[in-house]
């Protein structure tokens, strides 16, 4: 994956025009987006208590079926509702991608404190937004198999929920890597991304059975790209907010 | 709201016409591209191609059988199966694709120097006169076609990208191959009578050999007696039939009609008329014995016979001249007596000398007879070879007469063929001057890349529905996962999805812009060469 640099701006903006009180492209409460991601929330909040510790891990069956941008977006929301203190944890040690969004430095990160290397003060960085936190993926000397034994991520996990109410961990794909099964001791449930359009039928089945087997919570799964499998789902024309078209009335 | 409860509720009925639409829509460009790709390619081949033009010339050909009677066509045997247009077309193409016709047409043009005219590199330079003519031909035969456009109407067709010179060609070629066409059908029946002229010879010498051999035998074995005898095996039995009905018609018939005319006449002059004097007179004398000879003959002939109807012309002749003689003489000896009474005297003396004539004929015809027998009952052995002679020369004889015959008729066939009433084959249409080009056709070109691009198109999309195995609705993932869906997410919109889609798309238009010059490349090379 390439850097997501721009995406950095588009968070800044994001964040000013939150806090000017305005309304911001991504927090707009009528844009489609929002309800998604809100309705994702709610549902999830209906099978987890939110208000109490909770940790959560969004995964998928293959690469590219957008759970960095899905967890980035949902950190987002979750931040602006709730008055949680909310951590976004870069999980996917062999390809980070969180860090290039926020233009930070990939170690100290999750890997290092896996390794016992570094303290979680060192390896949080603190986001604009009060009360989001995101910690980078960080870097092994070892081999990257190695880091997960003796449930070393749920003891990690239950020392960052010390700190934070919510963490979200940006897992790898479940049917590539092995890794993410180390996850599901230290999380609360799994929300499994499937790209429409994309991701062939019998890859995602198999990451399902994959994560079902190892005994996960899967809270729910979550559909991308079907506006761009199914055309109109979310004009906002269908709908029927489409501000321009009321401007023009007007 | 739930935006996809339309789906839910049709998720019974299995097929969602709706849902096929999207897919299709969803795929649109991978219709599209190749649309506006061939549509444009054909522009391109309509823009950039040389226009050829064509000039032709329409022909009507004529199937009247142009067979022998004596060498039937085998084909005819099996009625009508085969196609007479198609046997036509390939005679006609045959013709004029063939090195000949081809060779000639060069050299009578001097298409070959035009070309080494028009080819200026080293080899044309250097090329003998041979091998240019067969380049020459080559072009030649690339450029000349024959049509088919039904109901015995061919066409020949010649394409340059000169109008004026195909023109030309064109019409120079039509009335050529006509020639050569009118020549070849008269070929064959011309060589159907040259066989035939060939047999005659041979069957000629057949029939004289067959009566020298007859004649031989009998002057040098058979007696002296047979030397003249009209009377062979073959004929003795019809001779003595009509000599006993002769006979009997003289002893009976002939006698009271003459005793009847006597009487008359015997009242007229008071005694009967001497016929010696009348018998005497020149003329007569000579018509008499001629009428004896052919009534001898006409005796030995079949009834129906082109040699007997002959014969019977002929003696009626010399019966009318016999009649008009003794008239004459009996107005000449007897000017006293009235016509109707010199009716009655002329008629009963031309009925007493042709009576006498009959005796000679009947004393004749049984000396002959009897000579024959006593002959065929003395020499049974040399009997039978002359019977077996006489069959040679009847059998002989009928061969030549049919062949004469036939070769008259083909002679006709080839006087018709030659001659502008009969000919087998007509210019219907002279060659025009067109300026209008016939390649590129635009509308085949454009209805071809209409067809080719709707084809490749829909088969495209079919393709890539068929082949698409990832999930395009709620419900299918629901369905397939056991999992419920808690939340469907647009294509987040980021610029770097953009980016890597422009860089898709890019991609793709490189690609399918590569297939496609090389496509346009390979046809320009290739389109030519065809037709």
């Amino acid at each position: 994956m390439s850097l997501h640099g721009r995406m950095n701006e588009k968070v800044d903006m994001a964040i000013e025009k939150t806090k000017k009180g305005g309304v911001g492209n991504l927090f707009d409460i009528e844009s489609p987006m929002a309800i998604e991601l809100r309705r994702i929330m709610i549902q999830v909040g209906r099978q987890l208590d939110l208000d109490r510790k909770r940790a959560l891990m969004i995964t998928s069956a293959d690469r590219g079926e957008g759970k960095s941008l899905f967890s980035l977006h949902f950190a987002l929301v979750l931040a602006y509702h709730l008055p949680s203190r909310i951590l976004l944890l870069d999980a996917d040690v062999r390809r980070p991608v969180q860090h290039t969004v926020f233009q930070s430095k990939v170690s100290p990160g999750f890997a290092n404190l896996l390794e016992g290397n570094s303290s979680v003060e060192e390896a949080v960085n603190h986001t604009r937004i009060n009360n989001l936190d995101f910690m980078a993926a960080g870097t092994t000397s070892g081999h990257i198999s190695n880091l997960f034994g003796a449930n070393r991520v749920r003891h990690l996990v239950e020392e960052l929920q010390k700190t934070y109410d919510i963490v979200l961990l940006d897992s790898p794909p479940v049917v590539p890597v092995s890794d993410p099964l180390h996850y599901i001791d230290a999380v609360d449930g799994c929300l499994f991304m499937v790209m429409a359009g994309q991701t062939p039928k019998d890859v995602c089945k198999r990451g399902v059975e994959i994560l079902r087997s190892s005994g996960a919570n899967i809270l729910g799964v979550i559909a991308n790209n079907l506006g761009e499998v199914l055309p109109y789902y979310y004009d906002q024309k269908y709908y029927g907010y489409d501000k321009s078209r009321k401007k023009r009335r007007a | 709201m739930d935006p996809f409860q339309d789906e839910t509720q049709s998720a019974g009925s299995g097929f969602d016409p709706m849902s096929l639409l999207r897919a299709f829509w969803k795929r649109k460009m991978l219709f599209l591209i190749p649309f506006i790709l061939c549509l444009s390619m054909a522009v391109v081949i309509i823009r950039t191609m040389t226009p050829i033009y064509e000039s032709s010339g329409q022909l009507l050909i004529k199937f009247d059988s142009m067979n022998s009677r004596l060498l039937q066509d085998p084909s005819r045997r099996y009625g009508r199966a085969r196609n007479i247009d198609a046997v036509a077309y390939h005679e006609m193409d045959m013709l004029l694709t063939s090195p000949e016709f081809m060779e000639m047409m060069v050299r009578e043009l001097d298409l070959h120097d035009a070309l080494r005219e028009t080819i200026v590199d080293s080899v044309a330079v250097g090329m003998s006169e041979e091998k240019s003519v067969r380049r020459a031909m080559n072009h030649l035969r690339s450029m000349v076609k024959i049509k088919r456009d039904g109901g015995r109407l061919f066409r020949i067709a010649v394409r340059d990208p000169d109008p004026e010179l195909a023109h030309k060609l064109a019409y120079y070629l039509v009335d050529r191959f006509v020639e050569e066409y009118r020549a070849s059908q008269a070929a064959a029946s011309t060589s159907t009578r040259e066989f035939l002229e060939q047999r005659l010879e041979f069957y000629k010498t057949d029939l004289e050999e067959a009566e020298k051999a007859l004649l031989e035998f009998q002057t040098n074995q058979a007696s002296a007696a047979l030397m003249d005898n009209p009377i062979n095996a073959t004929n003795l039995s019809k001779a003595q039939r009509n000599l006993a009905e002769v006979k009997e018609r003289y002893e009976g018939q002939d006698a009271t009609e003459l005793a009847e005319n006597g009487r008359i006449v015997h009242s007229i002059l008071g005694s009967a008329p001497s016929t010696t004097s009348y018998s005497a007179d020149m003329v007569i004398h000579s018509t008499i014995s001629e009428m004896e000879d052919l009534g001898l003959d006409i005796q030995l002939f079949e009834e129906g016979d082109r040699n007997a109807v002959e014969l019977e012309t002929r003696l009626g002749l010399l019966r009318v001249r016999l009649n008009q003689r003794i008239e004459e003489l009996v107005a000449l000896n007897m000017p006293h007596l009235a016509s109707r009474e010199r009716n009655q005297v002329s008629q009963y003396i031309y009925f007493s000398l042709f009576r006498s004539g009959k005796k000679n004929v009947i004393d004749r015809l049984e000396t002959k007879i009897r000579e024959f027998r006593r002959f065929a009952a003395s020499q049974p052995g040399q009997y039978a070879r002359i019977a077996e002679l006489q069959d040679e020369l009847d059998s002989a004889r009928g061969l030549v007469q049919s062949i004469e015959a036939e070769i008259t008729s083909q002679t006709m066939n080839i006087e018709a063929s030659l001659s502008e009433i009969g000919m087998q084959i007509k210019v219907r249409q002279r060659p025009v001057l067109s300026y209008n080009p016939v390649e590129p056709d635009k509308m085949k070109l454009m209805a071809l890349g209409v067809i080719l691009s709707f084809g490749i198109g829909i088969g495209l999309v079919v393709l890539s529905i068929f082949l698409d195995r990832s999930f395009t609705t709620v419900l299918q993932i629901e369905r397939t996962l056991g999992l419920p869906v808690i939340g469907t997410l647009p294509a987040i919109q980021d610029d770097h999805f953009e980016k890597k889609k422009k860089i898709r798309i890019l991609r793709w238009a490189a690609i399918v812009l590569g297939i496609l010059a090389l496509g346009a490349i390979g046809f320009l090379v290739i389109y030519p060469r065809l037709s």
